[in-house]
């Protein structure tokens, strides 16, 4: 079967628009919800559209499970979706690394404006000019007001959630973004290539044995299909503390580099990558502008004993591709599709300027349960392959929170002959908020809009 | 620290299911037993484990693991399909089998019988009750890797 993209919210797509709004409401009455989903359905760009010479705003909105309640959804339908979408970010705090007491504590989400509980929808809205992105944002008020949503205003300083690339998919800390992309066969008939995922790993409707999710079937199932779930992070990333990271711990472990080259190294390392993508499993002394795109590789036989590419780094744990896992990882790798952009201004340098800077994350997929309990428990704690024996309980050393219990705040760096850890790892990051989303197909859009379901 | 799972559900009352539930306390030792002793021992997660059924009405599934409890019910789901589906088969309100025999129903299902214990776990940050560990916060692996002899 082919998946048919007029149904499908574009967000699966990449969008190359240069900056978004992200807009938070709590419904009022079911009747307003429903006209407002209604209104806004027509507006939402569906994955047939071209991306690239779509009008702006590029519109697309997901509802959380208390959403769907508030759209009086039929009970016993939202029964059957995910039970981590259900359950809501703060009643997996844990294996999100959302640690109680900790700067990511779900306590302190949103900037203590409102309650997690609160949030029934997200509005992403992408354009390529803050005129645009601003006109577009005063359209959906305008439609939620009418339709007696109340907007949550996620800062105390009255702005919303904008993202906007300040450099060609650069992120914060300075790495490149979008390169490791999974590249999804979205069509059953087509020849597949042994790297393409099946795009049952990000849409609902179509679960098997090889690719659950939740509703597995029936009438949910039907409504749920060509629908994916997101998980929407709001997180804060302290570069001044990287960069004086970079600068202190950089030319300790590396003395025999000058120091700039010794910090592009460290950097390297915690990522796995260099900054500008190329990946040290292929390349562990220089970029190379020719590899900077490169997805082309492995660590079982290339590194497999993490010389090149630390066990620890980033994307070593998040995608460990051929790395053995334990027995009890019984369900592979997740795969996501990540949709983030940056927000707040870059930072040069080691002096805090006291500015909100970091990531409005979302990432795609169709298994939340499987994700959380995979994917982030593994950031927060790499306890998931044999390669890490010895030491269990390290972190990833980008997005770990240093407050996990039973884990340490260390990065080692296998060495020719010798290793090297650094102890005490500082937060470079954590979390502001959260919301798991549905991103409802164009079908249940019309459906919850009008009743039915 | 370890933290526990305390699945606890109510028993069925009528004479077939207790006359099961006799069935599987009689051939537990024999022919359960082993096949959840090879599935934990591979998960190398459990400290303990143990089934109980109290006066023929409740049954428990008592377990202390590293980790959250709940990351790893898809493995135990895979691994002991038969036990499961032989025990929920006498708990009362279950399911059918063939509804939570997925990664998502059974973990949605044992999560809604998995009860907090009394008091407070204050190191954990799991809001799964007291649990008192002699072993600090070592994992299996490790105390294993401790005690293992030395060549």
């Amino acid at each position: 079967m082919t998946v048919d993209f007029s149904e499908v919210q574009g967000l699966i797509r990449t969008y190359r628009r240069v900056t978004s709004r992200h807009l938070i409401f709590r419904f009022g009455t079911g009747a307003g919800a429903r006209t407002f989903l209604g209104e806004l359905a027509q507006q939402i760009t569906m994955a047939d559209e071209d991306p690239n010479t779509a009008p702006d705003p590029l519109l697309n909105v997901g509802v959380t499970c208390n959403g769907l309640h508030a759209l009086e959804a039929d009970p016993a339908m939202v029964g059957e979706f995910d039970a981590v979408f259900k359950l809501g970010p703060p009643a997996v705090k844990m294996a999100l690394g959302d640690v109680p007491g900790s700067r990511s504590d779900p306590a302190n989400w949103w900037e203590g404006q409102f309650a997690t509980d609160d949030v029934h929808c997200v509005v992403h809205l992408f354009a390529q000019s803050d005129g645009a992105a601003w006109d577009a944002v005063q359209a959906v008020r305008q439609l939620a007001g009418s339709a007696g949503l109340t907007e949550l205003i996620p800062r105390r300083d009255g702005t919303i959630l904008s993202g906007r690339w300040f450099a060609v998919r650069k992120m914060h800390f300075g790495y490149t973004d979008g390169i490791s992309q999974p590249n999804v066969c979205w069509d059953d008939d087509a020849p597949r290539s042994p790297e393409q995922i099946d795009f049952r790993n990000f849409l609902l409707g179509y679960s098997t044995d090889k690719y659950p999710s939740a509703p597995a079937r029936g009438a949910a199932a039907d409504f749920a299909r060509n629908s994916t779930y997101g998980l929407f992070r709001w997180i804060y990333q302290d570069v001044a503390a990287f960069n004086q990271f970079l600068a202190v711990q950089g030319p300790q472990l590396f003395p025999d580099l000058p120091a700039i080259e010794a910090e592009e190294l460290l950097a390297a390392k915690m990522m796995g990558r260099w900054r500008d993508g190329t990946p040290l499993a292929l390349a562990p002394d220089r970029p190379d502008p020719q590899l900077s795109g490169s997805n082309d590789f492995d660590y079982a036989t290339g590194d497999p004993d993490g010389r090149r590419c630390p066990f620890s780094a980033h994307i070593r744990i998040v995608n460990p591709r051929d790395t053995p896992l334990d027995p009890i990882v019984v369900e592979g790798i997740p795969r996501l599709l990540r949709r983030g952009m940056p927000y707040g201004a870059p930072l040069q340098g080691v002096t805090d300027d006291g500015a909100d800077r970091g990531l409005v994350g979302m990432f795609l997929c169709a298994d939340l349960r499987k994700v959380v309990y995979s994917l982030m428990s593994w950031v927060m704690r790499n306890d998931f392959s044999p390669v890490y024996n010895g030491n269990r309980r390290v972190q990833d050393p980008l997005f770990g929170n240093r407050s996990m219990p039973g884990s340490r705040a260390e990065f080692t760096i296998p060495g020719v002959g010798s290793e090297a850890t650094v102890k005490s790892l500082p937060d470079f990051v954590h979390t502001k908020g959260t919301a798991f989303l549905l991103y409802p197909a164009k079908a249940a859009l019309v459906a919850l809009s009008q009743g039915t379901r | 620290m370890a933290l526990s799972l305390n699945f606890t559900a109510p028993l069925k009352q009528d004479p077939e299911s207790q006359k099961r539930l006799r069935q599987l306390a009689a051939v537990f030792a024999d022919q359960v037993q082993p096949e959840i002793d090879a599935a934990l021992a591979k998960s190398e997660l459990v400290h303990f484990a143990r089934i109980l059924i109290i006066d023929n009405k409740y049954i428990q599934v008592l377990t202390e693991f590293d980790g959250d409890p709940m990351a790893y019910t898809e493995f135990f789901r895979t691994a002991l399909p038969t036990v499961f589906e032989r025990i929920f088969s006498l708990v009362e309100g279950a399911p059918p089998w063939q509804e939570i025999n997925n990664p998502n129903g059974f973990y949605e299902y044992t999560h809604s019988l998995n009860l907090k214990a009394l008091g407070e776990s204050s190191d954990t940050g799991y809001d799964h009750g007291y649990l008192f560990s002699a072993f600090g916060d070592a994992t299996v692996r490790e105390i294993k890797d401790k005690i293992a002899p030395t060549t």
